[in-house]
């Protein structure tokens, strides 16, 4: 459980996303504009400075090399590579009239869901006919802002948590896109907005994130009362585990027994159970992470002064740095690499700069 | 002043309402009638008990058990079935829960509340902090020393997470 590599951007990363084979990522760096590095030299490759607005969602789909973008700006973008290597939008036409908060495509990659301030899902999927992404809107039950989606394995079930303070489970099935999807606990018959789970956040608090387990029989979602909830419809188990830090915004499942949640705690965490036996395991603290000694301290001041924009001696040298790897928030956790067991490795990026690869 | 005197959400045909935030099991503990009764009889005298309170006997037992002495079961009893909820009909009642929660704790010994604290489950610390700052909003009327004492016993064992769930949870004692 130790990290792997750790870069340092000199700005916040609001959202990350690798290629396929990890040569290449794309960041949001909290303005209108995507970067994408190359994950060895680190240098940057190209800019896609298309939206108007901040770039709030990002995804890379691993096996048609696409990348969907979507903003404040209400509008998403799907970036094709030309074989000369330049990225070429296309605009999608997402109809909402808010920000849109979040991108995820679908595990098929045949379509994508927009999140949006609109208390509204747009499913978004290619119309042959018309040589444009056009979408179809999930409203029903949503009663506010939508800040998370996930996609079911099945291509069809959509995860969706939002400001309403509910974690949701619809239907995102579209004629002619899907064939019909085989009966799971959520459900047999699965026409378009089928509402099939709808859960309740206890203590109150947005839903930050929601997850599908690996086999889509369980459902997880975090929200900003510091409490991570598992669902299992088959059996109608749901534990909430109210945790003593400070609330989670990002989380990925490990297999079908384990998760790792991140977020304003600056560190990693570790959940495991199953059914109604759930519980918090350990957080990855900086005492566990084997760091690279850095006892050069006029170096570390310099950095401190340029990253942090700390000057006084004192403080530089290293009294207000955390005792996590991330020195502030992490925004996104997502899968690096996977064995036959699940994930082996996920990374990491925070408001700090950091992407981080950590091994399981 | 509000800038706008037209409010616009009521306009609005799918406005958020505030019963609409509380989770479906947030239903009040009282019902308006039991929670009069309640602030009526507890004004009084405690141990007459009329008969439309017994809807919520759980209440009942923890306000009998704090007369009869027993501080500790009576912190339990209230920390797990609190008063809660938004309405002019729950003031009272909540205002009698919150004093008498606040009067366990100032009358428990100050080296007793890491003890005590360590014996609650988490749902019933996130309620125990809950009522720690409902006695900060009324300074005057509550000894703040004493609240600070277990405070600070409480984050120890709860965390942040329980001051985040104070903040973020709609169901205010």
């Amino acid at each position: 459980m130790t990290s792997i590599t750790d870069h340092l951007f000199p700005f916040g990363i609001a959202a990350h996303a690798y290629n396929k084979d990890r040569s290449q990522v794309a960041v949001c760096l909290d303005t209108s504009d995507v970067h994408i590095y190359d994950t060895t030299s680190w240098t940057l490759l190209t800019k896609l400075t298309e939206h108007d607005e901040l770039v709030t969602g990002i995804d890379w789909a691993p096996e048609t090399n696409r990348i969907v973008t979507c903003s404040q700006d209400r509008n998403a973008y799907v970036w094709t590579q030309e074989p000369n290597g330049t990225w070429k939008p296309t605009l999608v036409l997402l109809r909402i009239n808010r920000a849109a908060t979040h991108v995820r495509w679908s595990p098929r990659e045949d379509k994508f869901a927009v999140a949006s301030g609109a208390r509204c899902v747009a499913i978004c999927y290619f119309e042959e006919d018309n040589d444009w992404w056009v979408s179809k809107h999930l409203k029903k039950p949503i009663r506010s802002t939508v800040l998370c989606v996930d996609w079911h394995p099945n291509n069809v079930l959509l995860a969706v948590g939002g400001a309403d303070m509910r974690a949701y489970v619809l239907s995102a099935y579209i004629k002619g896109v899907d064939s019909k999807p085989p009966p799971s606990p959520w459900g047999e018959k699965l026409p378009f907005n089928t509402i099939c789970a709808e859960y309740v956040n206890p203590a109150g608090g947005w839903i930050h994130s929601v997850a599908f387990s690996p086999s889509g029989d369980a459902l997880a979602f975090t929200g900003h009362d510091a409490c991570i909830t598992l669902a299992y419809p088959g059996t109608g188990a749901v534990t909430t585990i109210p945790t003593d830090r400070l609330p989670y915004l990002s989380m990925v499942w490990i297999n079908e027994h384990r998760l790792v949640a991140a977020g304003h705690d600056c560190a990693p965490a570790y959940f495991e159970g199953q059914g109604d036996q759930w519980q918090f395991v350990k957080a990855l603290d900086a005492k566990e992470v084997k760091k690279a000694a850095n006892t050069n301290s006029a170096f570390n001041m310099f950095k401190q002064m340029d990253s942090r924009g700390i000057t006084s001696k004192n403080t530089a040298e290293g009294k207000t740095e955390l005792s996590t790897l991330h020195q502030n928030t992490i925004t996104m956790v997502r899968a690096f690499r996977r064995s036959s067991e699940g994930v082996s490795e996920f990374s990491t990026s925070g408001v700090d700069g950091r992407l981080v690869v950590w091994a399981v | 002043m509000a800038f706008r005197k037209i409010d616009v959400d009521s306009i609005e045909e799918d406005f958020f309402r505030e019963a609409d935030f509380l989770p479906a099991d947030a239903a009040f503990a009282l019902s308006p009638d039991e929670a009069q009764s309640l602030a009526q009889t507890t004004a009084g005298e405690p141990m007459s008990v009329p008969v439309c309170c017994e809807g919520s006997p759980s209440y009942l037992t923890f306000l009998r058990a704090f007369a009869s002495g027993d501080p500790k079961a009576a912190l339990v009893k209230a920390l797990t079935s609190p008063v809660y909820g938004s309405g002019e009909h729950l003031d009272a009642a909540k205002a009698i829960a919150g004093k008498t929660v606040i009067d366990i704790l100032s009358a428990t010994k100050s080296t007793e509340a890491a003890s005590i604290v360590a014996t609650l489950t988490s749902e019933q610390r996130d309620w125990l902090l809950k009522y720690l700052y409902r006695g900060f909003a009324h300074p005057e009327s509550v000894n703040c020393a004493t609240l600070l004492t277990w405070h600070e016993k409480l984050v120890e064992v709860a965390g942040s997470g329980a001051i985040i769930r104070v903040l973020t949870d709609r169901r205010t004692v």
